[in-house]
C-alpha cells in the first residue's frame, strides 16, 4: 500500500514535471504562427464556457432599440475594430494573433463555432442564454488580446455593445451604415491613416513635425 | 514493485483528470482581471525566454540613421502605440486591462532598453502566443520590423525628429458628429 501510495505521487509529479521541462526547452510554441498544442483551445474553452455558466448574465437583447445598436456601433467602432472588423473590413492584425481575434460582424465564420450567445443559424432568435459576450467584454480573457472594458465602459455601454452582436444578423440600416469602413472609423485609431501606411511613410513627416 | 508502478499509473491518470475537474469548475481564471495562477508568469516567461534566445538574430542598431528611426516611429505609431503607448502620455486604457498586460514601452517600468533589439525584433516578427502580441511578418516588411525594434529599444535616447514623429496626432476621440447619438458620452468614468 505505501509503495501504491508513493506511484500515485510520483505519477502525478511526473506531468507536470514533463510539462514544465517541454515549456523551458526552447522548443515549446511560443510565436503567434505555431500550430496550437493538442487540445489547447479545448481546454481554454472548458475553462471560459464554466465560468460564464456560473457568472454570465441572462438577458433577451433581440428587442435592443435603435438607439442602443446606434451607441453600441459607435463604441465598438472605437474600442473593437481594431481587432474585431468591420461587417467590410477585416483588420490585418486579427489573424496574426494566437488566439487570433474572432470577426465578431461577419458572421458566421470566425466566431468559434457555437458561442453565440443568441440567434440560430438562420437568425431565429432563441431562449436567452448566459450572455457569453456581456462577460467577455466585461471582464476581458485571459492570455488572449482581449482587455477588460469594466473601467473603461459602462454597464449600460457594455450591454449596448452585447447587443450589437448579438443582433449582427438583423441589424437596422442605420446602424449598418454605421458599421460601413470610413476614414472617420480609421480616425479612432492613433494614426495618420493615409500617410502612414505600410512602407510610404515618408510623407507624413512634415505633418507632425508641424 | 508492481504496487509502485500501478500506483505512477494511476497517479499519472489522476492529474490531468484534477486539472479538467479543475477548469470545468468554473473557478479556474478565465477573466483577464484575475490573478496568474502561481509560477504561470515564470514559466511562460522562461517558454519564451529560451525559445527568443535560440532564434533572436543579433544585430546592433545603435547606429541606425535618424530617417531610419523616423519611420520606425511612424510605424510605432501605426501599429503599436495603440497598446504600447507613446512618450509623455497616459498609458492607453486597455494596456492594463489585458491579460497579460501590455508593457508601456516609452515609461520608465516598461521600456525594453536593456534587452537586445533582435529580441524585440523577434516579438514584433512572431507575435507572442496567449497575449495580444500579434505577429507583424505579414504586415511589416523586415527592415521595418528592425527599424520598429531599434526605436523600441532606444527609448530613452531618441533623435527629436523620432520623438516628434511619437507625438499624439489625432485626439483620442472624434466620431462622426452626424452618428454619434445625443447624451451618449463615449467614456463615463475616468479609467481608475
Amino acid at each position: 500500500m505505501v509503495k501504491f501510495i508513493l506511484g500515485v505521487v510520483i505519477g502525478a509529479i511526473l506531468i507536470p514535471l514533463a510539462v514544465v521541462a517541454y515549456l523551458v526547452s526552447g522548443y515549446a510554441p511560443a510565436a503567434t504562427a505555431d500550430a496550437p498544442m493538442p487540445f489547447e483551445s479545448r481546454i481554454a474553452g472548458m475553462a471560459l464556457q464554466a465560468r460564464f455558466k456560473k457568472e454570465a448574465p441572462v438577458r433577451d437583447l433581440s428587442g435592443m432599440s435603435t438607439p442602443d445598436l446606434l451607441a453600441g456601433a459607435e463604441i465598438y467602432k472605437k474600442d473593437c475594430v481594431m481587432c474585431h472588423g468591420l461587417p467590410d473590413q477585416k483588420p490585418e492584425i486579427a489573424d496574426n494573433m494566437f488566439p487570433p481575434a474572432p470577426q465578431e460582424m461577419k458572421p458566421p465564420q470566425g466566431r468559434g463555432g457555437q458561442r453565440g450567445p443568441q440567434g440560430g443559424p438562420g437568425g431565429a432568435p432563441r431562449a436567452p442564454r448566459p450572455n457569453g459576450d456581456f462577460w467577455r467584454i466585461k471582464n476581458g480573457i485571459r492570455l488572449t488580446g482581449m482587455p477588460s472594458f469594466q473601467n473603461i465602459l459602462s454597464e449600460d455601454q457594455i450591454w449596448q455593445v452585447t447587443g450589437l452582436i448579438a443582433n449582427r444578423r438583423r441589424l437596422p440600416p442605420e446602424v449598418q451604415a454605421a458599421l460601413k469602413s470610413e476614414p472617420a472609423a480609421a480616425a479612432a485609431m492613433p494614426a495618420p491613416p493615409a500617410a502612414a501606411a505600410a512602407g510610404k511613410p515618408a510623407t507624413a513627416k512634415a505633418k507632425t513635425a508641424g | 514493485m508492481t504496487k509502485l508502478i500501478l500506483g505512477i499509473l494511476v497517479g499519472v491518470v489522476l492529474f490531468p483528470l484534477a486539472v479538467y475537474a479543475y477548469l470545468t469548475s468554473g473557478y479556474a481564471p478565465a477573466a483577464a482581471t484575475d490573478s496568474a495562477l502561481p509560477l504561470e508568469t515564470f514559466i511562460a516567461g522562461t517558454a519564451l525566454f529560451r525559445r527568443i534566445h535560440s532564434e533572436a538574430p543579433t544585430r546592433d542598431v545603435s547606429g541606425m540613421p535618424t530617417a531610419d528611426l523616423v519611420t520606425g516611429a511612424q510605424a510605432y505609431q501605426k501599429n503599436c502605440a495603440m497598446c504600447h503607448g507613446l512618450p509623455n502620455q497616459p498609458p492607453p486604457a486597455i494596456a492594463s486591462t489585458m491579460f497579460p498586460p501590455a508593457p508601456e514601452l516609452f515609461s520608465q517600468k516598461g521600456m525594453v532598453t536593456d534587452d537586445p533589439a533582435g529580441e524585440t525584433y523577434w516579438k514584433v516578427k512572431n507575435g507572442i502566443r496567449l497575449t495580444g502580441m500579434p505577429s507583424f511578418k505579414n504586415v511589416l516588411s523586415d527592415d521595418q520590423i528592425w527599424q520598429v525594434a531599434a526605436v523600441v529599444s532606444r527609448a530613452d535616447k531618441l533623435p527629436p525628429e523620432a520623438q516628434d514623429a511619437l507625438k499624439p496626432v489625432a485626439p483620442p476621440s472624434a466620431p462622426p458628429p452626424s452618428a454619434a447619438p445625443a447624451g451618449m458620452p463615449a467614456k463615463p468614468k475616468p479609467r481608475s
